[in-house]
């Protein structure tokens, strides 16, 4: 400051000398105007003194002239420079910097323990501060003289004094007396005589209205009246100045000072008006009151702002601010205002209005980028007081107005407003910790619900806002507790896994995933119906997860080891066998309990995947995992048990029948108390059947039946083991089993079963007195069903046939006729032709018989008795055809033929008498003749009856043997074959000729020799007669 | 038997070539649309059938030495010839039907069956194989079937006496059918110049038909 003065005083007298001095005088005043200003401080007291002396000089050395008053006027502000430094209109002088009221920026900055300070002027120091004005105008002296009194002011003052008072007398038409008068007053000033300076004022303004210096001039007036209380005048002289307008440089210190004086005189809505204005008129100029300026223009801003707080304060309560703007227009510094207010409260301790203030902003202006300050003010602000629901409500309320989505964001970019957003980070954290700590107090169950909710929504808020803040992990942590103490289990689990998953690994991340299984766990323990399944699957996929991502935790072994019971249960079988082989290779060590849990997944498991070899595999460790004394050690041998005879059963339909045995018995070494061991080794022996292994497979069912004599399976075993003989060409043993089978079946019908197989495999080995033996046993228990006692009788009657065991054989035949006949509805077509061809054989046996004999003398006797065989057997005969067996009523029929033609042949070769006369042998012949012709006639017309059946459909050999009857006794009429065309001459050509043609070479119609072609053509056909 | 051998066969050598001199002025037939033969017949003569088919020397000569065993009474050494001779030539049908008349001479009609159905197959319209699968379905009592064989052999020559009197015999003594014995035996006896017994046996029918006394 110092050093611009300096510049204005060399300045001045350089000006000065310009005007004083013509251009061309060197040497002189007018030379200093080529003298370049000499700025350095140590030579300012000289310049001055040499400037005046130069003056005094130009006074004393030069006649009075037009320049005169121009030199004297000069040295007069020299030497009141000289006494007092600068003087003049460069500098307005201003109030001393009174203590900046606090800026709301720091006041945001600044957490709630800001407080009042106890160092902070009082209202009325305030006042007391802003409102002085410069001591000069504020001290009056008793005296009031044109010049001060010797002595109390310096020489060059005085001297001054002297000088423009002379001027003014001496010169009154000076051109610059407005300039004598201004310095004169200021002079006064500097010699502290207000009085006199005041009195120079009057006379400036009533001579020189229209002065460059009447605005300063009105303004030190002003302040003259304001120090002297003159409220009024002040005002009156401030008013002046604003009615010169704002090209004033007093315009904007008139309006604050024009508002201190309204204030003063309690008008403080005009107060308001001016000190607005005065901001109005800062912000036309581009003001920002965001914007740090020098201390001066911030000290006089903050003092402006706490006059408007003690003006609003006094005009009524927070509402009145509110007012104000809504009859006077908005401001865009109105949150400078309401700042100020509010904090002017806080000092004042009227909590509640400073926040209603702030409040009262926000609520009108939600979207003004102060308003989130003033909202966490407001939070500090209770806090300050004390009022803990209050401090709540107002962090919801910020909370709510500043989240991360609210539509404050939309107006601003929240990236920079880190205050704003670190702000609302520790609310959120507070609000969740403090609805949490409330949900967890018993004296508040009746609303625990609700502060679970409101717990819940600050930490969801806090974690949706964000979501990778440092402390999200433990706010999502701390979420989930608060879930899993209210029982919400699976909503906790979630959480917790977002705790342990989702977020950078931290200190809690498998805590939380420990605790999220639990969880899921305990929802599991609630969950019914469909759920289940689903919820169970969650705590599978969980626990999985947790085991593969924390695998160092010491639960790991036991979260993995109930995953896999869980998928196993599941059926989930792949990955319940893949979870608790994981468990048995990543914790061998672990407790043997789980081991063996694992080892049992793995081995159900693959029952039911049908891996068999790695159930068996599974089953052996869990074996030997379990003590000897476990009562599920049985259960645990079934398994490896089934495990095995499973693969059995797998060779067996892969038809590795072999294998499937190897598999079967390896189960008595290997589980030999299992309950399917018995099985198994039924089993085996039926694989090795199929392979025809029948020494083994004889040898396994041999050793089943001594193992287990009273096995359910000991009747089968015998079954197979009558196959396995039969099928190894054991007949006999085969037969043998078959027997035994019959006597140890309970079932009747397989009894009889076994027991016919069992004489059909001694019929078939060759053992006919056993196959016998067993046939009639067969045949005496079992008369029914019918065929087959039908069947096995004529089989036993082929046997003594064959035996030569005739006797047997024809009672045999009789008893099957007789069962046949006796029957009743049982009998059956088989039943009836099988007894009808045993009927067959003993009619032809009384044939034979009665063939047999001779017709011999005496003839009667003889003929008698063969009349008597023949009648019988044509009974027997005709009883054959009863059966309605085609073959064998054709049989019967040329039976019945050939008895008839028996009797004429036995008539007609029967002994003749001895003697007899060669007259009566010829008439003994005819008659014999005439007796036999017409058996021989029925004999033939019944051959021809039987031989018509080839007519009707019926061929048989009987027929046939009919026709042959016929062909002898009858060849006219029945030797009548066919002829074949015999052998192809060429292998591929045939040549054929009718016999009627003319023989080759002679064309049809020539005359040919007849006898030769015939003789021919009828050796030929006789060569080609088939039969 | 060698005599009537060499006898037959030279009557069919006549056959032969007497059928090839007639092929020139009389027209021909196929067997069948499928059949590799063709049938010439010359309606008052009788008819020629030929089988194409390629035939390599030695097989015709093994074919003749066959039928020259079997002549002698060589029947297993003339039918394993055969054999032999049918699965070299198997597009023809006169091994089949000799071997099948080889067989049913021995009692062995289910074989002699075998082989004329293996003939048919190659020619289904053979005359030859056609009368001898009538015998043999006659004498395994399948009347019907021999009938059918029959009329098939007359179909394709009405003049082949074979077929017609064995169609009469047929139907004279296991068809019971009267009429069909007598019209056959009366266009039997038309194709032959004299057959005695079967003039006898014509007579006997129309005596039991009822057309003349006996």
């Amino acid at each position: 400051m110092t050093h611009l003065r300096n510049i204005l005083v060399c300045l001045s007298c350089a000006g000065l000398l310009a005007c004083a001095t013509p251009a061309d005088q060197s040497g002189t005043l007018s030379q200093l105007e080529s003298v370049p200003a000499e700025v350095d401080d140590i030579h300012v007291a000289d310049s001055l003194e040499r400037a005046a002396d130069s003056y005094r000089r130009y006074l004393e050395e030069t006649s009075e002239s037009a320049r005169t008053p121009e030199a004297m006027r000069r040295l007069a502000d020299l030497q009141i420079e000289q006494a007092y430094g600068v003087m003049g209109h460069d500098d307005i002088k201003e109030m001393a910097t009174p203590d900046a009221a606090t800026k709301t920026q720091k006041i945001v900055a600044q957490r709630s323990d800001s407080g009042s300070s106890p160092d902070r002027e009082s209202d009325e120091e305030f006042e007391a501060r802003a409102s002085q004005r410069e001591v000069l105008l504020a001290h009056s002296s008793d005296a009031d003289p044109l010049l001060p009194e010797e002595g109390t002011v310096p020489t060059g003052p005085r001297e001054a004094i002297k000088t423009y008072w002379e001027i003014l007398e001496k010169y009154p038409d000076y051109e610059r007396n407005d300039q004598v008068l201004y310095q004169l007053s200021r002079a006064y000033e500097e010699i502290e005589d207000p009085d006199k300076a005041m009195e120079v004022m009057d006379r400036f303004i009533a001579e020189y209205p229209y002065s460059r210096y009447m605005d300063e001039v009105y303004f030190r007036r002003g302040e003259y009246f304001f120090v002297r209380k003159r409220y009024f005048d002040a005002e009156d002289a401030y008013g002046a100045i604003i009615r010169m307008g704002d090209s004033s440089d007093y315009y904007e210190l008139g309006l604050y000072k024009l508002g201190w004086a309204l204030y003063k005189q309690e008008m403080y809505e005009k107060a308001l008006h001016n000190y607005m204005a005065m901001l109005d008129y800062r912000l036309s100029i581009g003001f920002d009151f965001d914007e740090e300026y020098d201390e001066e223009d911030e000290h006089r801003l903050a003092d402006t702002f706490r006059v408007i707080s003690l003006s609003f304060s006094n005009i009524g309560g927070p509402d009145v601010l509110d007012d104000y703007f809504a009859s006077n227009g908005h401001r865009s510094y109105a949150d400078k205002i309401y700042g100020n207010l509010a904090e002017f409260y806080f000092e004042k301790l009227r909590y509640d209005d400073a926040a209603s203030v702030y409040k009262s902003f926000v609520n009108l202006n939600p979207y003004h980028k102060e308003s989130p300050h003033f909202g966490m003010r407001v939070v500090e602000i209770y806090g300050e007081a004390a009022f803990p629901m209050l401090v709540v409500e107002a962090k919801k309320d910020f909370a709510s107005r500043y989240a991360i989505d609210a539509e404050y964001w939309r107006f601003f970019d929240i990236e920079t407003s880190p205050e704003v957003t670190g702000f609302l980070k520790q609310n959120l954290t507070d609000l969740a910790g403090h609805y949490h700590a409330l949900y967890q107090e018993p004296a508040f169950m009746d609303e625990k619900a609700a502060n679970f909710n409101e717990a819940s929504r600050w930490y969801r808020q806090f974690l949706g806002s964000f979501p990778a803040d440092a402390e999200s992990p433990g706010i999502n942590y701390q979420l989930a507790d608060l879930l899993l103490e209210n029982e919400d289990f699976g909503v906790a689990a979630t959480e917790y896994e977002r705790t342990a998953y989702e977020y950078d690994s931290h200190e809690k991340s498998s805590a939380a995933g420990y605790a999220a299984v639990y969880a899921h766990r305990e929802n599991l323990d609630r969950a019914t119906g469909a759920r289940v399944f689903d919820i169970k699957k969650q705590t599978v996929n969980s626990s999985l997860r947790f085991a593969d991502t924390f695998p160092e935790h010491e639960q790991a072994a036991v979260v993995l080891g109930s995953a896999a019971d869980d998928l196993y249960e599941m059926k989930d079988l792949p990955l319940a066998i893949a979870s608790a082989r994981k468990l048995i290779e990543r914790y061998p060590d672990t407790e043997a309990g789980l081991l063996r849990s694992a080892w049992a997944v793995v081995a159900n498991s693959s029952v039911d995947l049908t891996e068999y070899p790695d159930a068996e595999n599974a089953y052996t460790n869990v074996l030997a995992l379990t003590p000897e004394d476990d009562e599920t050690r049985p259960a645990v041998i079934d398994g490896l048990a089934v495990a095995i005879y499973k693969q059995g059963e797998q060779a067996n339909l892969l038809e590795d029948y072999r294998q499937a045995a190897s598999h079967f018995l390896r189960i008595k070494a290997l589980a030999p108390t299992s309950t399917i061991r018995t099985a198994a080794e039924y089993d085996a022996a039926a694989a090795l059947m199929k392979v025809q292994d029948w020494s083994q497979a004889s040898g396994v069912l041999e050793e089943f039946r001594v193992s287990h004599p009273d096995h359910e399976l000991n009747s089968e075993a015998t079954k197979q083991l009558a196959h396995i003989y039969h099928e190894d060409g054991q007949i006999e043993r085969s037969a043998m089993e078959h027997e035994r089978i019959a006597a140890e079946a309970t079932d009747p019908e397989l009894s009889r079963a076994a027991l016919l197989t069992a004489g059909e495999l001694f019929d078939q080995a060759g053992v006919i007195p056993e196959a016998v033996r067993v046939y009639e046993r067969y045949v005496d228990e079992y008369p029914s069903p019918l065929d087959i006692a039908m069947e096995t009788r004529t089989r036993l009657a082929e046997i003594f046939k064959s035996e030569l065991l005739y006797e047997r054989y024809h009672d045999e035949l009789g008893a099957i006729v007789a069962l046949d006949d006796g029957s009743g509805g049982e009998r059956t077509d088989r039943s009836r032709y099988l007894a009808g061809n045993a009927a067959l054989v003993l009619a032809e046996l009384r044939f034979e018989t009665f063939a047999k004999v001779r017709l011999v003398q005496p003839f009667e006797e003889s003929l008698a008795e063969k009349q008597r065989l023949m009648d019988e057997a044509l009974i027997d005969f005709e009883v054959l055809t009863t059966y309605q067996v085609a073959d064998v009523t054709a049989a019967a029929t040329y039976y019945i033929a050939e008895t008839y033609l028996e009797f004429s042949n036995a008539l007609m070769q029967s002994e003749r008498p001895g003697d007899l006369s060669a007259a009566e042998r010829a008439d003994y012949d005819l008659v014999i003749e005439e007796e036999a012709y017409p058996f021989e006639e029925q004999a033939l017309e019944i051959h021809e009856k039987n031989f018509e059946l080839f007519a009707g459909g019926v061929h048989n050999d009987w027929v046939q043997q009919s026709l042959d009857k016929l062909i002898t006794l009858m060849p006219g009429r029945y030797a009548r074959n066919e002829i074949s065309g015999g052998y192809l001459g060429s292998i591929d050509t045939y040549a054929y000729r009718m016999p009627i043609a003319p023989p080759p070479g002679i064309e049809p119609g020539q005359a040919i020799d007849e006898d030769s072609v015939d003789g021919q053509r009828s050796a030929e056909v006789a060569a080609q007669v088939t039969e | 038997m060698r005599m009537q051998h060499q006898l037959i066969n030279l009557v069919l050598l006549i056959a032969v070539m007497t059928t090839l001199t007639a092929c020139n002025t009389t027209p021909s037939k196929s067997a069948s649309a499928s059949s590799p033969a063709q049938i010439q017949v010359e309606e008052s003569v009788g008819f020629t059938l030929i089988e194409d088919a390629r035939v390599e020397g030695d097989v015709r000569v093994d074919y003749d030495r066959a039928l020259e065993l079997l002549a002698r009474g060589d029947s297993a050494e003339g039918i394993s010839l055969l054999e032999t001779v049918a699965d070299a030539a198997p597009d023809l049908s006169a091994p089949r039907i000799s071997l099948a008349i080889a067989h049913h001479r021995l009692g062995d009609l289910e074989q002699a069956e075998q082989h004329l159905l293996q003939a048919l197959l190659i020619n289904p319209d053979h005359p030859i194989a056609l009368n001898e699968m009538g015998i043999v379905y006659r004498k395994t009592a399948r009347f019907a079937e021999a009938r059918q064989q029959y009329e098939a052999a007359l179909a394709v020559y009405p003049g082949y006496h074979y077929a017609r009197r064995n169609l009469a015999v047929l139907c004279d003594l296991y068809l019971a059918d009267l009429e069909c014995a007598l019209s056959n035996y009366e266009a039997y006896m038309a194709t032959v110049r004299s057959d005695d017994e079967a003039a006898m046996w014509l007579k006997d029918v129309r005596y039991r038909a009822g057309r003349t006394e006996n």
